[in-house]
């Protein structure tokens, strides 16, 4: 009985590895959220108006071309700080806004992709697609480019 | 505790509390986070859109802004509302609000969520291009009024709940009362009826419909039982009344027929002994001893044949032959004048005899008997000397709805007979056997038990019955009924009468 391990330290155990799997936290510095597009995108810059823009559905230029924005699901923590640092706002208004917009423009609504690796396939695809990703998620990927730093922790 | 819960208002309570106790925390929990999210979300929506406009005002300069402007912004940001810490880092510089400390920027620690991080501050980072440089404008404000503001509007929202219940309640009771009194009011009047008091109408004080709809049946219900009851109290006396004629006639008529059997013989018996009594005594010498003690014998046979006689007037074998209509009112005059004549002058004799023809179809001798019995057993009951007796004779025609005299066989009209005195009276059990033949409850020699028996026997063999009313002390009343027949009919038009 006095062997075994108490079940609250196995908790935090459990905590800490899962902490550690979401946040993708890594030995080398603070992380970074960043704005990616395809090598080869006509795409260079984007300003902080234009972003938001962009993700509330409406049509914007980018050095001559409308882009094609798309929502990263794939991590909840990554999304507050979408809603935080990018949209300006909470995740019920930028609904809600999207919503209206939508319903005064007709225009389409940003995709949503859930998985990582769908969104890099189609910023492969499509040089107008534009996303948001942890940067150690293109570490490895040297098809890719930052385009904009969106959020750095602090 | 456990009967109160089983009354209506009770019932009532407890269904309205036991709801409430699921229901209200409920509603306060959904209300309650439904309110705290609004207000977060508000807070939060103001945050991040003013820190972005801090933000775009920083970016969107046509030459990028001095230093001390920057700083000056900063200045501005925490001095504004609910403002606490306020910097733009840029990669080789950090322009910090001079109002804030080293300290402060120590606790800068950010948030994506209101009221995280236990500091009461809500920090968020917002990336700014300054020239070619990327930097952070790093922002706190205090979520203390918003998170106040919160606990305000629970605290509301909990006071309404509980005035919310307390009203709940008192609807509640109000409603239990409004309900159970008009109840338990036909609760009460219907153990009242149950009781047998039927005096109370059922009538609910409501305007409850299943209520009065209630009351209403109910008092249906009560309205035949009382029917039902009268009907049945009256119909058992009726019965009780004739059962007990019919037990009592049954009765006197066994020992008529017993009597009348004996007489019968008796007489036969006689018959010789008077005959050859007779003969003897026309034999024998006038004031002879012999004839003397014959004479005797002859007084007792006549005596005997008159008690003979008696027992058939009263086991009715003595009738048919003379009967024919007679004048009752003339008889009784008759009978009551002798009767007068031969009791003593203290007694009070009151005579009331109708106008009105009373003929009757019978036996002047027996109705004679029949009033002098009866004045004779009146005189015997009186003790002193202040006795008073009434004899009336009236007429009736009979009540065509009355059962009861229908079943006594009694003609359209009767007349009736009372004899009426203050004497001793009778009790229930003497009243109950004096129609028997030797009932007597004078002492030996005195009386042979045969006057009201013989009464009875001629009433009835003219049609008639006869009823006494007595009590112990108060005198007796004896009342005789005989069917009339109109005056100077014929005879043969007679009906025949029931024996
Ligand atoms: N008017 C009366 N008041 C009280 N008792 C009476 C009356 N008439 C009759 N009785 C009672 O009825 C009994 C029977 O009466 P009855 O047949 O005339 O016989 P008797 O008179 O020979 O006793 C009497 O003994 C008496 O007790
Ligand atoms: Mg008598």
């Amino acid at each position: 009985m006095e062997r075994c391990i108490p079940l609250s330290t196995m908790r935090i155990n459990l905590f800490f590895i899962l902490l550690f799997a979401v946040t993708g936290v890594t030995a080398e510095g603070s992380r970074e959220v960043v704005l990616v597009v395809a090598n080869e995108s006509p795409i260079v810059a984007v300003s902080s108006l234009e972003l938001r823009k962009l993700y509330l559905g409406l049509p914007v230029a980018l050095q001559g071309n409308f882009a094609r924005p798309l929502r990263n699901h794939s991590d909840e923590q990554l999304q507050e700080i979408f809603f935080q640092s990018a949209m300006a706002m909470s995740e019920a208004a930028y609904e809600r806004q999207l919503l209206s917009l939508t319903l005064r423009f007709g225009r389409l609504q940003p995709e949503v992709r859930h998985s990582v690796e769908d969104l890099k396939d189609i910023l492969r695809e499509d040089d107008k697609a534009i996303t948001y990703m942890w940067r150690s998620d293109i570490a490895e990927e040297d098809d890719l480019r930052v385009v904009k730093l969106l959020w750095l922790e602090h | 505790m456990a009967r109160a819960l089983n009354t209506l208002l009770g019932r009532i309570l407890l269904f309205v509390l036991v709801s409430h106790a699921v229901l209200l925390p409920l509603l306060y929990l959904t209300l309650s986070h439904g309110t705290r999210v609004n207000a977060e979300d508000t807070y939060l929506d103001y945050l991040r859109g003013y820190s972005r406009f801090i933000a775009d005002l920083i970016e969107n300069q046509p030459v990028s802004m001095p230093d001390s402007d920057v700083v000056a912004l900063m200045d501005s940001v925490v001095l504004g509302h609910d403002g606490v810490y306020a910097e733009l880092r840029l990669p080789d510089r950090n322009l910090r609000s001079s109002i804030v400390s080293d300290a402060d920027e120590q606790r800068f620690k950010e948030d994506f969520a209101f009221n995280s991080h236990d500091d009461e501050v809500y920090y968020l980072s917002m990336p700014v291009k300054v020239g070619e440089q990327e930097g952070q404008l790093n922002l706190g404000f205090s979520e203390s009024d918003t998170a106040a503001e919160i606990a305000r509007l629970h605290r509301q929202i909990l006071i309404s709940l509980v005035i919310y219940l307390l009203l709940a309640v008192l609807i509640s009771i109000a409603m239990g009362v409004t309900l159970s009194r008009p109840l338990s009011g036909l609760q009460k009047v219907s153990r009242q009826v149950a009781l047998g008091d039927f005096s109370k109408t059922l009538d609910a004080q409501s305007s409850i419909a299943e209520v009065v709809e209630l009351a209403h049946d109910l008092e249906f219900m009560r309205h035949e039982l009382v029917q039902v009851n009268t009907r049945l109290k009256t119909e058992i006396a009726e019965r009780q009344v004739l059962e007990a004629k019919l037990r009592h006639s049954q009765r006197v008529e066994t020992i008529g027929t017993m009597a009348g059997g004996i007489a019968h013989e008796f007489n036969n018996i006689l018959v010789p002994i008077t005959l050859y009594t007779n003969v003897v005594i026309e034999d024998l010498p006038e004031g002879s001893e012999l004839r003397g003690y014959l004479l005797r014998v002859q007084r007792a046979a006549r005596r005997a044949r008159e008690l003979v006689h008696k027992i058939l007037a009263f086991s009715r074998q003595l009738e048919v032959e003379e009967k024919q209509p007679e004048d009752l009112a003339k008889i009784v005059r008759e009978a009551t004048d002798l009767f007068s004549s031969l009791s003593h002058a203290t007694l009070d004799i009151e005579v009331e005899i109708t106008e009105e023809p009373c003929f009757v179809y019978g036996d002047a001798t027996m109705l004679h008997q029949v009033v002098l019995n009866l004045c004779t057993n009146a005189l015997k009951a009186i003790p002193g000397m202040d006795g008073r007796i009434r004899i009336t004779l009236t007429t009736e025609t009979r009540h065509p709805s009355s059962a009861l005299q229908d079943r006594q066989g009694l003609g359209a009209s009767y007349a009736t007979l009372t004899v009426e005195d203050n004497g001793m009276g009778m009790d229930a059990a003497t009243s109950e056997r004096i129609f028997e033949p030797f009932y007597t409850t004078r002492r030996v020699g005195e009386g042979t038990g045969l006057g009201l028996s013989v009464v009875h026997g001629i009433v009835l063999s003219h049609g008639g019955d006869i009823m006494v009313s007595s009590d112990l002390g108060m005198g007796s009343v004896f009342t005789i009924h005989l069917p009339l027949i109109p005056e100077g009919k014929p005879l043969l038009e007679q009906a025949p009468l029931r024996t």
